[in-house]
Order: structure tokens, then sequence, then C-alpha cells
């Protein structure tokens, strides 16, 4: 089913690519791709670029429709997109959102060195396999009330923190210290509920995962110092997000707008996009829905850091204390959040959808943690399981010229289907071993279907947000040892 | 097993699972379906077909849905099987579709709806994490159904077709 775009495409600078306005009927705003001239070709293949446009065709978009440099094809806006609505006249959507709601991704640092690490990563492995519930149809270990189940919902990490989970410091380096306040645990289904609530504290499947990592390469070691990296360091990456409680609230809500169309008015080209106002009833509803979603998927990242730390600690006879396993950052790459930026010189609060994309806060913003508020908000950039995973920061350009966003990984290539063909999981195996990274996965296909191969190179797209200014280079992460779900 | 006339056709659409179905008949289209992402989830021979035994208890589940119009059911059924997967193990083997109706109207809700019975099985634990270890009998899961490319339609010549794709 696969297209080619042949729309129009005007060269803005060097890494900004223009779709006009006119390009299409019903689009509001110009939709611009954040890439470079070899990204731009890549991104011409499927309908990820036509999809972008249909995301400028939404009622109260602010400034053009964005996409980073690992757009690719997705289910309404296209993977890697951005929209900025307006609060008072502007729509909110589940389609710019995606089904797993605040799927994210942390650092974890630790005080070892590499030398420590290398010969225990298959032991470790194997034990992080065992102990981090993970992959299909799993129930996780945490059994709740319904009562206990709504404080998940309106506290998120912080429920986790205050359950034993974590400590303070770690939703001191949360996006949104783990808790968006706009949670309302009423909004969400009892099948959203019934759906996700066994599931707390478990990875799933797909391209969910626990990594070890070797930081490889400093790139700016003043940054680094304040983040607290340094080369040869072992680092450990989780990847996941809120289950089937999310999906579930996406589908709930989706029908709900789909029917909420015709009440206001609103056409969009793809069902997909289906919305509301975001003032509307069903708009807050879904915003509060979300909400709870995010705050689930904050909780359940913070309840397998738990298990990280207490697998690591068991491997190395230690405590997570003593080998200094303290969060670096969490940061979403699907959600949708009130902020603020600058619209035409003036203050402006919007809604900021990001579908496979990630905030970049500068230097000094108000929402960067104080730590790191001297130089700006850590970026945590995941990449395919035989490359590479980045650390970046935020920067001033980003708030410029792409809502406070950058890229969110490396964007898949092939399809699930395509991957499986190309090789088989013993296949996929190997080849990782020969690179030296150890894998165990958890369900029958994940290997296959995340095959390094199946990925654009996560080097290339980090390129391109370093040299468009909208994240820096930090430091390079390379994998040692992988969980798949 | 799903009817002779029925063609389930797999293809490749944002990086996850898609199919298209032509039967002779609405009920059927919504059958393939239905099978094709039971197929998806507990990979066997064909779609319909038999699995290993041992790998849980038989069961059957009712779904009765209404919707405005036809994709919204499809995307609606989908869902409800993904459903019934994610929150108690069930996979379904074969569906009876009863009083599979469609009113083409402008407005109003319900426009389109059904009654039908899924004959199936509920997987043990044992089976499902046996499954991950051995990597033995699941297949992709889908999380959701989409209206990404959705499509139901009456064919020229009388027969019914769907196109779904599904997040994974």
């Amino acid at each position: 089913m696969s297209s080619v775009w042949k729309g129009p495409l005007e060269m803005i600078d060097e890494f900004r690519w223009r779709i006009p306005s006119h390009y299409k009927q019903g689009m509001r705003a110009d939709a611009v791709v954040v890439t470079d001239s070899e990204g731009l070709e890549v991104a011409r293949d499927g309908e990820a670029l036509e999809q972008l446009a249909n995301s400028a065709c939404l009622p109260g978009i602010s400034g053009p429709a964005l996409a980073m440099p690992d757009i690719h094809s997705g289910y309404g806006f296209p993977i890697g997109g951005v929209g900025a609505m307006r609060l008072e006249d502007g729509v909110i959507t589940p389609g710019g959102i995606g089904f797993d709601i605040n799927c994210g991704v942390r650092l974890i640092r630790t005080n070892l060195e590499l030398a420590d690490a290398t010969p225990k990563v298959k032991s470790w492995i194997d034990r992080l396999y065992r102990d981090v519930p993970s992959g299909l149809g799993t129930r996780g270990p945490i059994q709740l009330s319904a009562s206990e189940v709504r404080k998940v919902l309106e506290r998120g990490a912080q429920w986790a923190v205050h359950s034993g989970y974590g400590s303070e410091a770690d939703l001191e380096c949360t996006e949104d210290g783990g808790k968006m306040e706009a949670a309302d645990s009423a909004a969400v289904s009892a099948r959203a509920m019934e759906r996700g609530m066994p599931q707390l504290g478990t990875m799933g499947s797909g391209n969910h995962f626990v990594e070890i990592q070797v930081v490889e390469e400093v790139s700016a070691p003043d940054v680094a110092k304040v983040l607290e990296i340094h080369e040869n360091q072992i680092v450990m990456m989780i990847h996941t997000g809120s289950r089937g409680l999310g999906h579930q609230v996406c589908t709930d809500y989706l029908a709900t707008m789909n029917a909420a169309l015709k009440k206001y008015g609103i056409t969009v080209p793809d069902r997909q996009l289906a919305c509301a106002p975001f003032e509307s009833p069903e708009g807050q509803r879904y915003y509060a829905a979300m909400a709870c979603a995010a705050n689930f998927a904050w909780a359940n990242r913070q309840c397998i850091t738990h298990w990280v730390r207490q697998a690591s600690a068991r491997e190395f006879g230690s405590t997570p204390e003593s080998l200094g396993m303290t969060l670096l950052y969490d940061v979403c790459h699907n959600i949708a959040k009130i902020e603020e930026h600058c619209v035409d010189g003036r203050p402006r609060r919007l809604c900021v959808h990001r579908k496979g994309a990630t905030r970049a806060f500068p230097p000094g913003h108000k929402d960067v943690p104080a730590a790191y508020r001297g130089v700006g908000q850590p970026v945590i950039v995941p990449g395919d399981m035989g490359r590479n995973s980045y650390v970046l920061v935020g920067t001033q350009k980003a708030m410029e010229v792409s809502f406070g966003s950058t890229c969110h990984g490396a964007g898949r290539l092939m399809s699930r289907n395509e991957a499986m063909k190309a090789q088989s999981p013993a296949q996929v195996r190997q080849s990782l071993a020969q690179a030296g990274v150890y894998a165990r996965a958890a369900s029958k296909s994940a290997l296959a279907e995340e095959a390094p191969e199946a990925y654009k190179d996560v080097n290339d797209i980090v390129d391109i947000t370093h040299k468009a200014g909208i994240s820096i280079k930090v430091a390079r992460l390379r994998p040692l040892g992988v969980v798949k779900g | 097993m799903a009817d002779v006339k029925t063609i389930i056709e797999p293809f490749d659409e944002a990086g996850d699972a898609a199919f298209r179905v032509t039967a002779s008949s609405l009920p059927e289209v919504f059958t393939g379906c239905g099978l094709a992402l039971s197929n998806l989830i507990l990979p066997r021979a064909e779609p319909g077909g038999v699995c290993r035994p041992g790998l849980g208890t038989p069961a059957m589940r009712r779904i009765k849905l209404a919707a405005p119009d036809l994709e919204s059911l499809l995307v609606g059924f989908a869902n409800e099987v993904v459903f019934l997967f994610d929150s108690e193990a069930f996979v379904p083997m074969q569906f009876r579709f009863h009083e599979l109706t469609y009113m083409e109207r402008d407005e109003g809700e319900g426009s389109a709806r059904f009654e039908a019975e899924a004959d199936g099985i509920v997987l043990t634990e044992d089976a499902i994490h046996s499954a991950a270890d051995q990597g033995a009998i699941l297949g992709l899961v889908p999380k959701a159904a989409s209206y990404h490319m959705i499509e139901v339609a009456e064919l020229a010549d009388g027969r019914w077709t769907a196109r779904l794709v599904l997040d994974a």
C-alpha cells in the first residue's frame, strides 16, 4: 500500500522544508518537516507527509504543523508529529497523541564502569528477564484495590514512590514530576481500568525494552558533567508506556471524538484525526483521561525502575544506592500538554500535541529541573538494539522553531511483517551477539520485528537534530544487553 | 474455518498489521476480519483453524455492538476481540453473527449493529508464559484497531469487502 509523496516541498533552510497551506483544501497552516535533504527523501516514502498536511487541517492550529527528523507513517498524525493548538478555539485529538499514551523512556545512571559490567552482562540480562515482567498477556506482581487504582491514575509516579517504588529524587528528574494535575479518574472507563491495572509494573511487548548500555562517547563534556555521566560508565534505559490502559483510553475517546465531529461541525481529512474543541466537555474529558493514562505510564516506569534496581543489586551482591542507580531523567514522547510558547512575539498558552516527539526545553526554562536548569532539559533518545541511543539537551532554537520539541527515536524503516520476513529471531540474536549485544525477548517474534535493520540509523536522526539546533548531542550510548518485551 | 469464498489478504501498513477481507456477505466479512485478527494473536495454519490441544479452556463470549456506521462497527468489533484477549486471554476461533444490520440514514447513531457469539478458548497462564519463554504460540498481539484506511463496502458484484489496520 506504500506511496511516494509528490506534493510540494519548499526549502526554508538547510534543515526545514515547507508544505504550503495551499497544498490541499482544509489546511489552516503550513506544515514543516525538520530534516536534511537525505532525510526528506526517506520521509517521502509512505503516507507520512500527507498525514502531516492533514494535521495542519485541525481547527485552532497555531503556527505550522511540524514533523521531527524521525517522521514516518502513523495513524492520524505521522510519528514524529508536533501540533500546537490554541486553547480558545483549538481542538484536542487522540490521533495527535497516539494509542500508547505517554510511551516514554528513562535513563538510570550507575557507578559501574564497562570493565565491571562486561563479564556479567549475560547473567545480568537473564536476571532482568526473569525479574522484570514483560511480554504478551503479562500480569504484574502489583495487586491493587479499586480505590488504589484511582490513586495511581491521579498521582502517577508519586503514587509509586510513596508506595515504596523509588525516591523523591526520582520525581524531581521525571517530566512534570511524574504526575499531570489534570487527571480525573472518573473520565477513565471501567474497561480501560480492567484492561490496564493488572499490567502495572510490566514492560509489555513491541518495541519496549530494558537495556544495559555503556556511555561510548561524550560530545559535550561540560553538560555531561552536570548530568553526571562520563565515558565508559554503565547506564540503564527503560522504554515503555501506559500498556492496555492507555490503548483503551485512546480507543474509547476516538469513538467519542468521532461522534463529536458532527456536533461541533468539524471536518477532518482522516477519521483517526477525530477531535473536539479543547474547551468542550468532550475535549476536557479526554484531556483528563489522557492525563490519567500518562500518570499510569509514569507509575509503570517507576515500578519497573524498582525491579531493575532490585535485580541489579542482586546481580552485584550490592544495593541500588551502592551501585549509584539514580535517575538521570524520564521523558514522554506521546502526549499533549498545556505549555506557554511565544507566538507572533507574545506568550500564549497552547495545547502541544507530541506524537513520537520529545519535549526539549532550553536552559533556564522553569520546567527544567533545578539541577539541570543551567544546561537544558535532558532528552533521552532510544535507538535500535544493535546501534546507539543518545542523551541530548534542549535548546532555545527548539522553542523558536519546533515548540520546544525534538526527535524521539530512530523511526521505523520496515513494517513488522517485512522485518520478520528479512531475518529469523535466531539470525537476529546471532548478529547482535557478533556486535557484542546479548538479547532476550519475551514474545515469539520480538527480536525479528525489532531487528536493527528495521529502523533508520538513530545516529543520522540525532545528527540532524543537532545540526538543526533543536537539541544538542551530549553523549552517545551503546547497548551491551537488552530485554525485549 | 472461514467460508471458502472469504479472501483474507494481509498487507503492510505503518509498520503494524493490516488486512483486506472480501466475502460474499457482510457477516462473512466481519467473520473473516475476526478470524484474521485471531490468527495474528494465535497463529494457526489458516484463519479459523484449530490450535494444538491443552492451551486453554473452551469458552464462548457474546458480543453486542452498535455504531453510527459500518466502519465504526468494524473498528468496535476488532477492539472487542483485542479487549477479550487483553483482559481474559480469550482467543476466538469461530464467530456466529446474528442480526448484522445497517440502515443508511443521514443522522443519528446506532444505524449499524450486530449480535454475535464467539467460540474460542481462554488460554491458561501456563500457556501464555511458556509461550513467552519458548517462543511457541503467541504471535503479534494488536493493541487496538484504528480508523486508518478503514473501509467497509459492497462491491459491484454483490460481495462485501473490508480493510482494517491494527496498532501493534
